[in-house]
């Protein structure tokens, strides 16, 4: 049997239609120049399932896919380039600014905080940092949701073991604080690990989003680069619907929602760009802008 | 009308306007069905057809050219209702007619027709709500407002011709309002209106700022007879309307200026010359760039000259540039970017980079390279791409050192991955360091290179980065390109590695080392505790048809693990000696699911006299893939008893994907019934089914199945097309790569255009007459300036006996193709190709022999030297004269050496 990605026929039509069904069901955009790269990541997919073809694969995914195949596709294909401390302002703005005046606002009801698209958990660990170093978990319920559609990126963060690749940007002390060397890794401590709940959710699937949209605050971040506009379409019409006014949205510093949505405003709050839902503005911020009418 | 399907139809006639097609859309639209249109007259077939649209086919027929009605004008080609409900009485139509060729010339004619009628309601609806007349719309391209400005636009655009007098006259009163101009501008972009005759005029007009404005214009609308009118504009009293022309000819890519625009650049004037280069660079024009070099001392003009150089330049511009690399004054990432673009095209054409390459390595002073080292270290990201590929054609340790640390940079990883193999030998102790650096794609880029490269001393490391979770899957690849035996150990306690990439990786290494010990290794292995380290046991078994381990596969045949006796059934087959078949139909009717299909799927790898009727009787299979595999194999043995369950299955099974599986069966076996039973489903309201079916009609042998496949060829959905073409491609009828062609010259997506080309490219190797067809095909389609560079691709590629074919292109009416003939056979870099070209020097328009002289020049051939030497005395065209000189003194033959002169940077000062 062979095993690279080129004998198993990812050709002409045959990459059209397995790439369309990805993106339906994943969300994932990709286009024919990426199919050396999509083939690579699915081929052992492919030879695993004793298969000669991606022709039979997309069959098999399309008409008789196994309770964790989409899975499998989402662990081969997602790309699980994240690290601690990444994009900082804008998470300092949410610890800074928005969950004192979240906290005002709720009065005593559970503050939660969404991290949408975690990967291996270094998000969700970040947020976490900060609220700790600001005493926030003393004063207030504060619940981090953590979620990612990769199975085996969910495992990596529920275990909580990091390479030095994940630290390249922590200062020193905190990595001291709340990390523990072991066999080369580094662990998180309980303390701080035990503050984030972790969870299997497909941002496509607008049933899994709703789960968790509720939050007053969703990290969905450096994500929207690998979706499609009709997949952050998708996405965006949950939170629309499911966030209460008064609630945040953050995306990557390299995206943008403008003439994606009417329903947020994008508000500069901590020197950082926050999606503002409804009527809420953050304090002291004595501006904003309107992004327009949706698509 | 289904209304899943484009509201366009077509129809083909011969060259007398006999029709020759006549599809589903133009039957219903006209109410005239295919039986009673075909090898009638159109004129006959719809007697009220527009004598304007019958005019425009004779002109298509004398031609050659395609033609558009445009709605606007002429409103439709026949009268006939809407199909769509409408307050229009008649379809709006936009009808587009264009030439259908053979080597004998024009042969007919294809016409397509769109329904517009919604779009053209819509507009009309929002010019009527204005009520306003020509006049007053006129006034009102003079408003504030745009908005008003734009419905001013539209309006008027439906007002045909009349609106050309009313729109010059405004021009002309009013032109110094500068919104009045932006209105002007906007119509003729949108509308059909010929206005380039008018404005034209307007060159010659005693206001400069109104010739100013006409060049604008003139560049914009890119119609071609504005050329000459410009060119003679290039000596214009006023220099600000010289600057507008020269900016307008660049637009137009107006080639017969080269040598005027040459001359102002030459000049030295910044203001112009600088335009001057830059319209030069859009023209594209080769053969001016090495009249370009000596402003290289030029420090104002020197950067867009180098630019200039890096698009249009030759090998003969690469010393030049090195030289002015090896100034220290000099800017290094834009030598370095014309370098890497000159490395670009040179591979792209002629696949002859590397020649690029020796001229720059050959050349370059240790000043030159260390100021590249210099600016690989300061430069952003984004600027690192042409230095980095220069970097790599260099020698040196300063050199092997700063490309391995490149490796960090995504943007031009690639590249240095390249340049790192190349090197080879030398770079193997940096790239093992950098098995431990830091950054993961670095640590990933480094293995990638060292099993490129094959060098044992790699070996070792790699086998110790298997360790490296993150690094295990590229250091195992590797490993497997190294092929040295002493990683066996190393990898072999790795076969029960979770992941399964990972654990495929390790299989493939062990499978290129083939080590000694391994036949007794993987037989203990066959019995290890682990089934991970069984199942990966049993692939290398199987792929060396391991004699000895044949009872352990047997073993494992009935493993307690389902993964293990499903992968044992998969490698029987490999173990020659043995007969397989009773296994694997103990497997086939016992097991589990997933080991049935295994089994149904090897026995298309054994015969045996009962095997189609095991087969057979596994169709009844309870389970779906077991059904799916079986039919596989049915297949591939293609057995013609099977035809009656297989379709059977087409019409009964309750899985889709059986049904398709079931399909390729009988478009593999193609029996009598295929194409009654295929071509109702290649209306499915299943795509996948649809798709199978028009696949599987590319192996039924009836001429019908050709006449669907070209229907669907131009089918909604882009993988429908996808299929349909494909399936041609595996047809013999001489008509398919007129159908390829047609497919590769109108499809909208690039995918299906690609596929196209290929097709016409695998056809055009066949030798036979559809080979020449295909050939032709492809010239053909050079005449579409968005398929000229790939078709031209293409026939390079064909083979030699294809020359006499692609030649013909040399007698084509159109230069264009005559051009691109000449393009292609200097391509094709054959003796017969090259001598079929040199007949274009003696071509009647002067671009295609200066093509001629640039493929020529570049070949280098003994007799196109003296042609070109005899060309270089006699041709009545300048520009044809002064390229074969250069072309002529490329060659280093005494006398006439300094034509093209001698090193532009040397002791002597440079003068013009």
């Amino acid at each position: 049997m062979q095993y690279r990605a080129d004998s198993l026929g990812l050709v002409g039509h045959v990459t059209t239609l397995l790439m369309d069904l990805i993106h339906e069901q994943l969300g994932l955009h990709y286009t024919p120049a990426d199919a050396d790269q999509v083939g690579d990541r699915l081929a052992p997919l492919v030879v695993a399932r004793g298969l000669a073809s991606f022709m039979d694969y997309y069959y098999v995914l399309k008409y008789t896919p196994g309770p964790d195949d989409w899975l499998k596709v989402m662990d081969a294909l997602a790309v699980q380039e994240t690290y601690l401390w990444r994009e900082i302002d804008q998470l300092r703005a949410v610890v800074d600014h928005l969950v004192p005046a979240l906290i005002t606002e709720q009065r005593g009801r559970p503050l939660r905080i969404w991290s949408s698209a975690c990967a291996s958990g270094e998000e969700p660990l970040t947020v976490a940092m900060l609220l700790d170093e600001a005493g926030w978990f003393d004063r207030a319920p504060i619940e981090i949701v953590a979620s990612d559609a990769s199975p085996v990126a969910i495992a990596r963060a529920r275990k909580g073991d990091y390479t030095q690749r994940s630290f390249r940007n922590l200062p020193p002390s905190l990595k001291e604080k709340y990390f523990v060397p072991r066999d080369g890794h580094w662990t998180v401590i309980p303390d701080l690990h035990r503050r984030v709940s972790y969870d299997l959710v497909n941002l496509v699937a607008e049933d899994q989003v709703a789960r968790y949209a509720s939050a007053s605050v969703i990290l969905c971040r450096n994500v929207f680069i690998y979706f499609s506009d009709r997949s952050i379409r998708r996405t965006l019409t949950v939170f629309e619907r499911e966030m209460p006014s008064a609630s945040y949205l953050c995306v990557g510093v390299s995206e943008s929602l403008l003439r994606r949505t009417s329903v947020f405003d994008l508000q500069e709050i901590g020197g950082a760009f926050v999606y503002v839902k409804g009527a809420a503005k953050a304090p002291d911020q004595p501006w904003r802008f309107n992004v327009g009418t949706a698509s | 009308m289904s209304n899943d399907r484009l509201p366009l139809g077509v129809f083909t006639t011969d060259e007398r306007l006999v029709v020759r097609t006549w599809d589903d859309w133009i039957a219903e639209a006209t109410g005239v069905d295919a039986s009673r249109a075909l090898n009638r007259p159109v004129a006959q077939v719809i007697p009220d057809i527009s004598p304007s649209g019958l005019a425009i086919m004779e002109d298509v027929l004398s031609r050659g050219t395609v033609e558009v009605m445009a709605t606007a004008l002429h409103h439709y080609l026949f009268p006939c209702k809407p199909l769509e409900p409408s307050a229009f009485d008649r379809m709006e139509q936009h009808v587009t007619i264009g030439p259908l060729r053979d080597d004998t010339g024009i042969v007919g004619i294809v016409v397509t027709v769109e329904d517009v009628t919604a779009r053209v309601e819509h507009e009309r609806r929002v010019a009527e709500g204005l009520g306003r007349h020509v006049e007053s719309l006129a006034g009102l391209m003079g408003d504030d407002d745009a908005r008003v400005r734009h419905m001013a636009v539209s309006t008027l655009a439906h007002h045909g011709a009349a609106v050309v007098e009313t729109l010059v006259r405004t021009l002309r009163e009013q032109h110094r309002d500068l919104s009045v101009l932006s209105s002007a501008l906007d119509l003729l972009s949108v509308s059909d209106i010929d206005i380039v005759e008018p404005v034209i005029r307007f060159l010659d007009d005693d206001d400069s700022n109104l010739r100013i404005q006409a060049a604008l214009i003139l560049g914009q609308r890119r119609d071609r007879r504005a050329i000459a009118p410009l060119v003679a504009r290039l000596a214009d009293d006023d220099v600000n309307v010289r600057f507008h022309v020269i900016e307008a000819l660049g637009r137009l890519h107006a080639v017969q200026a080269s040598e005027a625009l040459t001359a102002i650049a030459l000049e030295g004037d910044f203001f112009l010359a600088f335009p001057a280069i830059q319209a030069l660079t859009q023209i594209g024009n080769t053969l001016a760039a090495p009249r370009l070099v000596p402003l290289l001392t030029d420090e104002l003009l020197r950067a867009p000259v180098i630019e200039a150089l890096g698009e249009l330049g030759d090998e003969d511009v690469t010393v030049p540039l090195v030289q002015l690399l090896n100034r220290s004054d000099a800017p290094t990432e834009v030598i370095t970017d014309a370098l890497s673009g000159l490395y670009a095209r040179y591979e792209s054409r002629y696949g002859a980079g590397d020649h690029i390459a020796d001229l720059v390595r050959r050349h370059i002073s240790a000043t030159g390279t260390q100021k590249i080292l210099d600016a690989v270290q300061r430069v952003s990201s984004d600027r690192l791409a042409g230095l980095t590929r220069v970097l790599g054609w260099l020698e040196g340790e300063a050199v092997q050192r700063a490309l391995t640390r490149l490796l960090g940079q995504g943007t031009v990883r690639s590249h240095v991955v390249e340049a790192l193999v190349r090197n080879g030998a030398g770079v193997v102790v940096p790239l093992i360091e950098q098995l431990h650096a830091e950054d993961l794609d670095t640590r990933q880029a480094a293995a990638v290179a060292l099993g490129r490269i094959g060098d044992r001393r790699a070996t070792a490391p790699l086998v110790a980065a298997l360790d490296d979770s993150e690094l295990t899957l590229a250091a195992a690849g590797a490993l497997a390109r190294i092929g040295d035996s002493s990683a066996f150990e190393g990898l072999v306690t790795r076969l029960g590695y979770p992941d399964a990439a990972i654990r495929q990786a390790v299989i493939a290494a062990l499978n290129s080392i083939g080590h000694p010990e391994m036949p007794q290794r993987i037989a203990a292995l066959l019995t290890d505790p682990d089934p991970i380290v069984r199942e990966s046991a049993l692939k290398i078994a199987g792929y060396f048809g391991y004699s000895d381990c044949l009872d352990r596969v047997l073993s494992c045949c009935r493993d307690d693990n389902e993964t293990v006796r499903r992968t044992a059934i998969e490698q029987l087959p490999f173990f020659e000696e043995f007969g397989a078949f009773d296994a694997l139909v103990r497997a086939l009717e016992h097991d589990t699911a997933p080991v049935r299909a295994a089994a149904a799927a090897a026995l298309a790898r054994v015969e045996h006299p009962t095997r189609t009727g095991t087969l057979l009787r596994a169709l009844d299979d309870a389970d779906p893939w077991v059904r799916f595999m079986t039919l596989r194999s049915l297949g591939a043995i293609g057995a013609a008893e099977a035809v009656p369950p297989v379709l059977a299955t087409v019409e009964k099974d309750p899985e889709p994907h059986v049904r398709l599986a079931a399909i390729e069966v009988i478009g593999r076996i193609s029996p009598a019934e295929a194409l009654d039973v295929l071509e109702p489903l290649t209306n499915s309201p299943n795509p996948d089914i649809a798709r199978a079916a028009v696949a599987a009609l590319g192996n039924v042998d009836r001429d019908e199945a050709l006449t669907v496949l070209e229907q669907h060829s131009r089918a909604p959905e882009p993988s429908t097309r996808l299929a349909a073409v494909e399936a041609l491609a595996r047809r013999s009828e001489t008509r398919v790569p007129q159908i390829l062609q047609w497919v590769a010259a109108v499809d909208h997506t690039a995918e299906v255009v690609a596929a196209a080309l290929e097709a016409l490219a695998r056809v055009g190797k066949r030798d036979d007459e559809q080979g020449s067809a295909a050939a032709r095909a492809l010239i053909a389609l050079t005449a579409e300036p968005s398929r000229r560079e790939s078709a031209i691709g293409v026939l390079s590629g064909l083979p030699p006996r294809c020359i006499p074919d692609i030649a013909a292109g040399l007698r084509h009416p159109s230069t264009d193709v005559r051009c691109a003939s000449v393009e292609a056979l200097g391509r094709m870099k054959q003796p017969d190709a090259s001598r079929a070209l040199e007949s274009a020097l003696d071509d009647g328009v002067s671009l295609v022999r200066l093509t001629a002289v640039a493929e020529l020049k570049h070949l280098g051939t003994r007799t196109s030297q003296r042609k070109l030497m005899a060309l270089a005395r006699t041709d009545p065209d300048n520009e044809v004269r002064h390229a074969a000189m250069r072309a002529v003194a490329r060659v280093d033959e005494p006398g006439v050496h300094s034509i093209v002169g001698g090193p532009i940077f040397s002791d002597r000062p440079a003068s013009r």
